[in-house]
């Protein structure tokens, strides 16, 4: 959590404007809704490339990122993968089905379509995912914030999140720092520790919450958090040469895919 | 009316769910345009009294005027007191709200209605005034406990507030930025601000404060000048609270040489007495 805060300000692509960022990642993101397959896998390697090579992101920590995130779509596979029919249905399915297991009065198999499909779905997933990771790595928070309000994000939306956002690292924190305090006093068993932190860690909270709504209205909270924005960087024309051309190439090249 | 700036008037309040009043029946008078400093050991009620101030918490007994007026509760007349009264937190961490420094600074700019460019002023001008122009874009949670306490400081002295509440400012200050505290609080003086302050560092207040007030148990016991204050050692050291380094050097000295003096509030102030004091030494015997 904080060391995905730290790469934000510290990767190579800070010093471009969020806008810039921003409006590609978004263009990726629309492309990935319509291209094909092979398209796809092009963006999300493109994308790979952006965060690792030209952002400077440490590939472990990019390959555990997408790690995790390609488990929790795997997990939602069998939901597509797997499909259930009455028994008495077996032979409708025939065609469809590549082995499968009766089971009382239903029929569980795996179904040729439901992979294709689920296969579709998940580099469909996976290439939208690391257009926004791209974002979410190369742009601190608070620019991601002055984006949204600059295109008219509703300011409930960003206060909602801005709020949240400070929560979650002061929560982060008093959560790292009463670890340290049970290790540091010789926190005995893990296990026990680890019960005592969580709920302390949730007294803390509701304090916490408590403390912020005070210093928010004690400093004269009028209904909105307005806060001050940054003048935006100059574009990088380098980045944007590149970022145009490869739309272009990819576009040229799902277009060709459609007509075979 | 022109006298007090805030007064509290007979204020008692219990934290709900606690059995042990947090104030009782106490009653602080401001004086417009002073430096004034409340004292008194920690878990005496300094924090609960500020946060009466400026309505944060309402008393279960007693009143709280503003420049002579009886504070309401509603939400006009709150939002109007609280643009006047700058309060800063025990705890940093309470009142920080934005993501990075200068937007933090901008954020109680913004509620007291500025228009952009002012605030844009304001809040560079606070940069350099707090020396944190490098600091400025950086988010809030990269910073260390006393810088954080130390944009809180900023952010709020750069509202110009009428009256300041400062609830241990230098608390997790170091040295130097104690230092430039107290050169930024000379300034502040300058324009007339009326500050209220909770401290433990009881040689500054001996040679800085207009008034002192002494807090026990929820009440005001004791109220003066300070030399008058730090008068009272054994009443001082009787409620947990110490006395400053030259009071306890002043009461070295035979009784019949102070008789009648004030306390030398200041390292000069002791000096010159004893320089004088010597020739009257010298002459009276
Ligand atoms: N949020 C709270 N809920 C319950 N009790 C509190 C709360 N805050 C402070 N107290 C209690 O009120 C008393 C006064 O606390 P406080 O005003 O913080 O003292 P000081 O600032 O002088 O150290 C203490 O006994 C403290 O335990
Ligand atoms: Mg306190």
């Amino acid at each position: 959590m904080t060391s995905l805060e730290r790469l934000t300000y510290t990767n190579r692509l800070r010093g471009l404007p969020a806008k810039q960022k921003g409006l590609f990642a978004l263009g990726m993101l629309g492309l990935t809704f319509f291209t094909h397959v092979p398209v796809q896998m092009m963006i999300f390697i493109w994308m790979g490339i952006w965060i690792v090579v030209y952002a400077r992101i440490p590939i472990p920590f990019y390959l555990k990122m997408t790690g995790m995130i390609s488990l929790f779509l795997l997990m939602s596979l069998p939901m597509l993968v797997v499909h259930v029919v009455p028994l008495d249905e077996q032979s409708l399915v025939q065609d469809d089905s590549m082995g499968g297991w009766a089971i009382g009065d239903w029929f569980l198999y795996l179904s040729e379509q439901g992979l294709e499909q689920g296969g579709t779905v998940f580099v469909r997933s996976l290439a939208a995912v690391s257009c926004l990771l791209f974002l979410v790595l190369t742009t601190p928070f608070a620019e991601i914030m002055q984006l949204l309000r600059k295109i008219g994000c509703p300011t409930m939306i960003t206060e909602i999140l801005l709020v949240m956002y400070r929560f979650i690292f002061s929560f982060w924190m008093s959560a790292e720092q009463q670890w340290i305090a049970i290790q540091a006093r010789g926190g005995e068993r893990r296990f026990r520790s680890m019960g005592f932190l969580i709920a302390n860690l949730f007294q803390k909270t509701l304090i916490r919450y408590r403390q912020l709504s005070l210093g928010l209205a004690a400093r004269g909270f009028t209904g909105e958090i307005r806060v001050y924005q940054r003048p935006s960087k100059p574009v990088s024309k380098r980045y944007l040469l590149e970022s145009m051309m490869g739309v272009l190439v990819l576009l040229v090249l799902d277009w060709y895919l459609r007509g075979s | 009316m022109d006298k007090w700036i805030l007064e509290f008037i007979d204020l008692t309040f219990t934290y709900p769910g606690e059995k042990q009043p947090a104030l009782r029946d106490l009653s602080l008078k401001v004086p417009k345009g002073k430096k004034c400093v409340l004292m008194g050991h920690n878990g005496c009620g300094k924090s609960t009294l500020f946060l009466h101030a400026n309505g944060l918490l309402r008393p279960n007994h007693g009143r709280v005027l503003w420049k002579g007026k009886t504070l309401k509760y509603n939400r006009r007349c709150l939002s109007e007191i609280r643009q006047q009264i700058g309060l800063v937190f025990q705890d940093p961490e309470q009142q920080l709200v934005a993501a990075t420094v200068e937007e933090d600074l901008s954020y109680g700019l913004y509620n007291q209605g500025l228009c952009d460019e002012e605030v844009k002023r304001r809040v560079e001008q606070a940069l350099i005034d707090f020396g944190l122009e490098e600091l400025a874009a950086k988010p809030l949670h990269h910073l260390s406990l006393g810088q954080k306490k130390w944009v809180s400081l900023a952010g709020v002295m750069a509202l110009k507030p009428s009256l300041l509440i400062l609830d241990e400012p230098t608390a997790y200050l170091d040295p130097f930025q104690t230092n430039q505290f107290r050169e930024e609080m000379e300034r502040i003086e300058q324009a007339g601000t009326t500050i209220l302050m909770a401290t433990h560092d009881i040689d500054w207040v001996l040679s800085w404060a207009d008034w002192v007030f002494v807090m026990h148990r929820g009440q005001i016991v004791l109220e003066g000048e300070p030399a008058e204050v730090f008068g009272e050692k054994e009443l001082l050291v009787q409620l947990k609270l110490g006395v400053p380094l030259l009071v306890e050097l002043w009461d070295l000295f035979p009784q019949a040489l102070r008789q009648g003096k004030k306390i030398p509030r200041n390292v000069q102030e002791f000096y010159e007495w004893l320089v004088k004091n010597k020739i009257e030494q010298k002459q009276g015997f």
